[in-house]
């Protein structure tokens, strides 16, 4: 069986099965996604309507042995950014379906009628069932009934009422190995696109599936051998690692240090309240508490980043409490303390919200006065108006800007209306670089330039200073080929060190396709993606001045270092030469 | 007491994630005027092999040799990363 694409037409509820086509064999991951969206999308059209749609891609390795490989891409037009989105996530169901030889489903136009539909894919057909009943319901209560219903090796995607009311900061949802609601493609308002097709659910059984081909077995065994010495030796991605042993929390101290941990909406860069909600204190409580660490988002994974976060006493599990979201809805909302933020958190997952997104969202919304800067109690309770569906909980699902301009709140961290993640641009400038101009709206991902110039991986570069052009762009490629393949962009720490462990993937990637791909071929695959990515936005309005930082970055200064964002027009405009 | 403070300078010393095993987490400590970053990982007796991330008053990047100033804040980190 080779390759094939599921097409789901959601106006007439059918889905077929095609051949991969032959031009797209060496597309995975965000690859695929952004290629397919670029090539079957009007750039023009409304994102929550039947002319966008919505592409699931597993990357190229992803369903193999490959450590640390288990990661998904899922693309569309943003109803957030009204731009290309491509949000990754990790968690079996992406395995399941690169074992299935799905390249990608796509899907496409809209179901007319209120009906909600959960798909079921198995190996060798598709079921359409009305998924009314999990309508207006929280996903954890939703995900147990689905587990039950459906045993528990399935893996589950779905969305929640933040997206079943349009809101942009909806998420995709999906499944962690407890089979918790807590695993997210979570950026871009994906979810919404999902919803607005009548599709709730889709559920993958991989019975029966054949497994992904592999080429040439020896030079994929080589690089999958390669790239587990490089993870495992390198000292921030191997076994009880900071990484491993703290999770991305570990981020909280070093960042606050460094000054550039935005607090109260982006109105300071540090705050000794933030050790509070350290990675360390986290991993010390969930000991305590007898939650899980290290863990992972998908089996196979040798860094393990992850968690499973409870209540005291070990009682509800959460899942995991990434720094980001930690971030976003803990210091920049003026909140420090662990169980308020733990459960703003599940409020999040519970409702399909991505959680950066929502803790942007409270930050403008506590400046503007719904709540006091601080008050977490409150915080949950301006949650439960999405939940409620209340003319506020509408404003409120559609994210940070939409909720500024509601307000009249004038310092709006976003680009191209996407919320900042946690790491102020004024305090290191090559993020902020990175948010500017990757076509993705403000995203740490796109181009973590926070790995040089904080933490002196993959070289060192000073954050202050504000030449970051280069920086950035080589980042941004690097990631977006990272994207294609399926591993976990954390690999990137070890492999930007270690040369062997670079040419590991390329191995891997080799043993799938049956190439010969060579390191000095990654650049080039990765610049075609961001030039797809970016012809969609031109076509879409976007134009060079999009690129940029919201004006306050560059006209307020950020405590303790006192810096504004300095990089200059031309600088961001030199990333992709404009 | 004036002699001893031009010899020496107050640092607060503070330790974070794995290195907590081996040190505490916050210290203020005397130094003799002059001592680098080097002189603080002594007093500590962390080997000088160990790979750190060593931030001064919020700026990375730091070498074992670079001179401490009285009142400084030196956070020591392990090799870490994240996003
Ligand atoms: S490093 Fe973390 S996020 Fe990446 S695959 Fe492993 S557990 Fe998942």
């Amino acid at each position: 069986m080779s390759k094939r694409i599921l097409r789901v037409n959601m106006t007439k509820l059918e889905a077929k099965f095609e051949d991969l086509p032959a031009d797209f064999v060496a597309l995975g991951g965000r690859a695929l996604t952004s290629t397919i969206v670029a090539k079957e999308v009007d750039p023009l059209c409304h994102p929550l309507g039947a002319n966008n749609k919505l592409v699931f891609a597993p990357g190229l390795v992803t369903g193999t042995k490959a450590p640390t490989s288990g990661r998904l891409s899922v693309g569309g037009k943003s109803p957030l950014t009204g731009g290309i989105k491509e949000a990754n996530v990790g968690t079996n169901f992406a395995q399941k379906l690169g074992r299935m030889r799905i390249a990608a489903v796509v899907v496409e136009g809209m179901h007319k009628g209120d009906d909600y539909y959960l798909l079921k894919i198995k190996n060798d057909g598709t079921e359409f069932m009305k998924a009314n009943k999990w309508s207006n319901k929280g996903l954890y209560d939703t995900y147990k009934e689905l587990y039950k219903e459906f045993g528990n090796k399935v893996g589950i995607c779905g969305v929640g009422i933040a997206a079943e009311i349009s809101g942009a900061a909806s998420g995709v949802c999906f499944n962690d190995p407890e089979g918790l609601p807590s695993r997210y493609a979570g950026r871009g308002g994906l979810g919404a696109v999902m919803a607005s097709k009548g599709l709730k659910f889709i559920i993958v059984d991989e019975t029966g599936a054949p497994g992904v081909e592999i080429l040439n077995e020896e030079a994929f065994n080589m690089g999958v051998k390669k790239l587990w010495n490089a993870l495992t030796t390198h000292d921030v991605t191997k076994p009880g690692g900071a990484l491993n042993s703290f999770g991305t929390s570990v981020l909280v101290n070093i960042i606050n240090e460094a000054g550039g941990l935005p607090q109260r909406n982006f109105s300071s860069g540090q705050d000794d309240r933030s050790e509070k909600v350290s990675g360390e204190v986290k991993a010390d409580e969930i000991k305590k508490r007898g939650g899980v660490r290290p863990h992972f988002c998908s089996p196979g994974c040798v860094i393990q980043c992850s968690e499973v976060w409870t209540k005291p006493g070990g009682k509800d599990p959460m899942g995991v409490l990434e720094y980001e979201s930690l971030w976003a809805l803990g210091p920049n909302c003026g909140i420090y303390n662990l169980d308020d933020i733990g459960e703003l958190n599940r409020a999040c997952n519970d409702l399909g919200l991505d959680t950066i997104e929502a803790g942007g969202m409270m930050g403008v919304a506590m400046e503007g006065g719904l709540a006091e800067f601080g008050d977490g109690k409150k915080a949950l309770k301006l949650i439960e108006e999405i939940k409620n569906k209340t003319p506020t909980g509408r404003i409120l699902a559609n994210g940070t800007a939409f909720t500024a301009q509601a307000l009249g709140v004038t310092r709006v961290p976003v680009v191209k209306g996407q919320s900042l993640p946690a790491y102020d641009p004024r305090a290191i400038k090559g993020i902020g670089v990175t948010y500017a101009t990757t076509p993705q709206g403000a995203d740490h991902t796109a181009g973590y330039a926070i790995a040089t110039e904080i933490m002196g991986v993959g070289g060192t570069a000073d954050p202050k200073d504000p030449k970051k052009a280069e920086l950035s762009r080589n980042l941004q490629v690097a990631t977006a080929a990272i994207d294609a393949t399926g591993y976990c962009l954390f690999i990137a720490f070890a492999i930007l060190d270690i040369p062997e462990g670079l040419e590991g993937v390329v191995d891997t990637l080799n043993g799938v396709l049956g190439t010969s791909l060579t390191v000095d071929d990654v650049p080039g695959y990765g610049m075609q993606i961001i030039n797809t990515e970016r012809e969609f936005n031109k076509a879409a309005g976007f134009t060079d001045k999009h690129d940029r930082l919201p004006e306050f970055f560059l006209k307020e200064k950020l405590a303790p270092h006192n810096e504004v964002f300095n990089v200059t027009d031309e600088e961001l405009d030199k990333v992709w030469g404009a | 007491m004036k002699m001893d403070d031009k010899k020496n300078i107050t640092v607060n010393v503070k330790f974070f994630a794995n290195l907590r095993d081996i040190a505490p987490p916050k210290k203020i400590v005397t130094l003799p005027i002059g001592s680098t970053v080097s002189t603080i990982l002594d007093l500590f007796t962390i080997s000088i092999e160990t790979k750190l991330i060593i931030l001064i008053n919020g700026s990375p990047h730091q070498k074992r040799e670079t001179l401490i100033k009285d009142g400084d804040i030196v956070a020591i980190f392990p090799p870490l990363a994240g996003g």
